[in-house]
């Protein structure tokens, strides 16, 4: 089937499998090696994209659910003002993260800073969980989402809330 | 050796990230039964350019043997676990690799299998080791009280960031090795081995380790002499990456551990005798089973003086995939059974906990292992700091309190806290190939530039700063001055495996030692000047030392919290402190200790596995519940002043934590818990399921 989407702000058209994984659609026909394809089975978090906004595993989309939606992923994700915020944020707190996991941790974050309501911190440590890596420290993990948060979001939802 | 040129060879990070241009993949083929002889590989009729490998097409020699084993590189004849390699299938489409993987028929004529290690027949025991002190028996005979006690640790797997694999190819005449392991002179010597080739046709690049758990020390040789063999059987380059779920079942595990204990006290309390067994499943082949059982057994008194001691360790060879090394080798499990017996002991004595360690840790000039300790433990240090932070003095006399009153014995009193202490021993040698000494190399060059070479990779970003500071403030340079090369084989010197602290340890005394010689030098000689730094092995004649000599030390606390319904317990905080010598980076320091207790308390209640009635099935990886950063409980670490030499701290969350939880959960449960991790589940029933 023909699959066309929007990737990280281009139209995209490309002939794939019905059932072949958005990971691998990504990963092999577009070389976007930033999302790794490790479990392949929604466990590990570390094949995150943006579809339609929404933080997924893409390793558990097939490509026909990719139809008409724009995906975002991590290389997207860069040119943002999040993941500017979240990269700073991150390192400032020394929440330093392994080179397999940060592209989707950054990812994960900067979907609470995104996010339509502000996140309480058990929301935070359960999308930051999403993704999974022996190299993470909880508590600087969670600093530093609080900071990106402060920074960007203080004047989005107001700091009384 | 066959040359075909290749290009984009330079550098990997990581090994799925591997240039796919022109490469093969391989895939595995794997032994169906447990034990047996094989008795024929049928391999499909596979398309134009697709080949398979058997250990008959290997140029050179079909075993890797230099980590204390002998492991073939693709079984021929017999087969010794389950998912043990038989044969390669190699071709440039990967799902057509899996599709002839999954078609390719090994039958094997299958012998019962052996998976049981606590009682076995002598001819499956690979290694041991023994010692005696003093007078065991007389001393248990005149004991006021004798304590048995059996200590159990389970298989873990070290879910790394990216399951293990290794890819190959050739640059001009030279064979280029991307492996994500922590040894890479071990690796190049295995691959030189099985090509058939000198150890300088082959290049190991060290690909990015992520959070390894000593998980990577020579499993990753086995799978680059697939790659390397698949490279130079097609002349491509070849790139093998195990599934998670292969890399689940088939790559090493934790060794599972029992330690059995009989120890004598006197009236006061004070431990008299000990008479320590442990047994170590060490799977297929035994790799490093003789250093294993040695490490094992060195550790058995933990930090305390006993002037009686006898221990035995037994390595036992079963029928599952080797076992190995998880953050230290052998020593993790030890540390967990002498601090639960620490606190058995404390209870029959009728002793507050600590007190019973301060009443029997060993001072200075403590001959538990035949020769005087130098400096005595700092138990007061750490555990006067420890106990003040975690508040357990008087939480564990509330605990007590609840324990003894409760209106209904039959139920348990739901809350515990628990405490352990002990040593993380030097940065240690293998005894094997790495017995020669690891070296460093700097070199400062005309641009006042600075290159730190090493092949012992930093790892993260923070040992990266230490090393980089350390070198640029012995030469006076800015630390963007230094770079520190990528290991490889062919660029930076041998400083033996990447493990066992190794990088605070050794590499990092190395650095600044190699550093002050250059500055010696910078000022007399034309640059660019050079300097090599090795750390001289151990003189045999050299006079024996205590295991406990220049450990780094700590202690911890855990408190759980019974579930009212299910018993099922929560971990309420977790305190650590420890005594390291200089810190190089407090912050950075503190940051990993947090990290590591985070993750070992997540494989005390969270990673089950259950090898003991076979080895993993596809269906354990799904169940292997992964402890996420939501679970954590709230962490807090300190560290004692020390002006020592800094020393590693890799090995201590993963040593007290265990152990401290299951103090905690025994005086929660009023029954005492001797087994990890908590979720151990009976094997029929979770296959069944």
């Amino acid at each position: 089937m023909i699959v066309e989407f929007i990737l990280n702000g281009e139209d995209v058209s490309l002939k794939a499998d019905p059932l072949e994984r958005l990971s691998d659609l990504l990963r092999e026909r577009f070389g976007l090696t930033s999302l790794m394809s490790d479990c392949r089975e929604g466990v590990c978090g570390k094949c995150v994209v943006f579809l339609d906004g929404l933080l997924v595993n893409s390793c558990m989309v097939p490509a026909f659910k990719a139809r008409g939606t724009e995906v975002v992923t991590y290389e997207g994700f860069k040119s943002t003002d999040s993941y500017a915020t979240v990269e700073r944020s991150f390192r400032e707190a020394g929440a330093e993260l392994c080179g397999f996991c940060d592209s989707a941790m950054y990812m994960a974050a900067g979907s609470l800073i995104d996010a339509a309501s502000r996140p309480s911190e058990e929301e935070i440590m359960e999308v930051l969980s999403s993704v999974y890596c022996r190299c993470v420290t909880p508590s600087r993990a969670l600093g530093a989402v609080r900071t990106a948060l402060e920074s960007s979001l203080g004047g989005k939802y107001g700091r009384a809330r | 050796m066959k040359a075909a040129r290749t290009s984009g060879l330079a550098t990997v990070g990581r090994l799925s990230d591997f240039p796919l241009l022109d490469a093969v993949y391989v895939g595995t083929v794997r032994s169906p039964a447990s034990r047996g002889t094989i008795r024929s590989i049928s391999v499909p009729h596979l398309p134009r350019g697709y080949r398979s490998v058997t250990a008959d097409d290997i140029p050179g020699s079909a075993r890797i043997d230099n980590i204390g084993a002998s492991v073939p590189v693709l079984a021929s004849g017999r087969v010794a676990y389950r998912g043990e390699p038989v044969a390669l299938i190699v071709g440039p489409d990967r799902l057509r690799v899996a599709e002839a993987v999954s078609m390719t028929a090994v039958r094997v004529d299958e012998e019962p299998a052996s998976f049981g290690y606590e009682t076995c027949e002598s001819t499956r025991v690979v290694a041991s080791y023994a010692a005696e002190g003093g007078s065991v028996e007389a001393a248990l005979a005149k004991a006021a009280r004798v304590v048995d006690g059996e200590y159990r640790m389970g298989p873990q797997d070290h879910y790394y960031p990216e399951p293990q694999g290794a890819a190959a190819g050739f640059d001009y005449d030279k064979l280029i090795v991307f492996s994500s392991t922590q040894w890479p002179f071990q690796t190049r010597d295995a691959v030189a081995q099985a090509l058939g080739v000198g150890k300088d046709e082959v290049v190991v690049r060290t690909t990015e380790l992520g959070s390894h758990l000593d998980g990577k020390l020579w499993y990753p040789s086995l799978l680059a002499c697939h790659a390397a063999i698949a490279a130079r059987l097609s002349g491509k380059n070849a790139l093998l990456v195990l599934s998670r779920a292969d890399d689940f079942m088939y790559t090493t595990k934790r060794a599972p551990t029992l330690v059995s204990y009989r120890a004598g006290l006197d009236d006061s309390g004070r431990l008299v005798a000990m008479d320590a067994s442990v047994m170590i499943n060490a799977g297929a082949y035994a790799p490093f089973g003789a250093a294993l059982v040695e490490r094992a057994a060195k550790a058995v008194a933990g930090a305390y003086a006993c002037p009686a001691l006898r221990v035995s360790a037994l390595a036992v060879s079963t029928d599952l995939p080797p076992m190995g090394a998880f953050t230290g080798l052998g020593t993790g499990p030890v540390a967990f059974a002498v601090e639960r017996l620490a606190e058995d002991l404390a209870d029959a004595a009728g002793m507050d906990p600590f007190e019973w360690r301060a009443m029997n840790a060993a001072r200075r000039g403590d001959t538990t292992f035949g020769v005087p300790l130098r400096k005595g433990s700092p138990l007061e240090a750490v555990c006067g700091r420890l106990l003040a932070i975690s508040d357990y003095p008087r939480k564990r006399s509330s605990f007590e309190l609840i324990r003894k009153r409760r209106p209904d014995p039959s139920s348990p009193p739901g809350y515990g806290i628990g405490l352990a202490f002990g040593p993380q021993r030097p940065a240690a040698t293998l005894s094997y190939r790495d017995a020669q000494s690891p070296s460093v190399e700097v070199t400062l060059s005309k641009d006042s530039t600075l290159t730190v070479r090493s092949s012992v990779a930093p790892g993260s970003g923070s040992v990266t700063r230490i090393w980089k500071r350390i070198a640029a403030t012995a030469l006076g340079l800015q630390p963007d001055a230094v770079e520190i090369a990528s290991p490889s084989t062919d660029g930076t010197p041998d400083s033996g495996p990447n493990a066992f602290s190794r990088r605070i340890g050794v590499v990092t005394r190395l650095i600044g030692s190699a550093c002050e010689g250059l500055a010696s030098k910078r000022f007399r000689e034309a640059l660019p000047i050079t300097v090599k730094k090795t750390q001289r092995a151990r003189s045999s004649r050299a006079a024996p030392e205590s295991p406990l000599e220049d450990s780094s030390w700590g202690a911890a606390v855990v408190e759980v919290e019974l579930d009212p319904v299910d018993s099922s317990p929560a971990v309420r905080g977790i305190w650590i402190v420890a005594k390291a010598g200089r810190l190089l980076s407090p912050e950075d320091a503190a940051k990993a200790l947090e990290r590591d207790a985070a993750v070992a308390l997540g494989l005390c209640v969270a990673e089950c596995l259950d090898l003991s009635a076979g080895p993993a099935e596809p269906g354990d990886f799904r169940r292997y519940g992964l402890w996420r950063a939501k679970d954590a409980p709230p962490i807090r670490v300190e560290f004692v002043d020390d002006d020592a030499d800094p020393k590693g701290i890799g090995e201590l969350a993963y040593s007290l934590v265990p152990a401290a939880f299951a103090n905690a959960l025994s005086q929660a449960l009023d029954s005492p818990w001797n087994s990890l991790p908590t979720c151990r589940r009976s094997e029929g029933a979770d296959r069944d399921s």
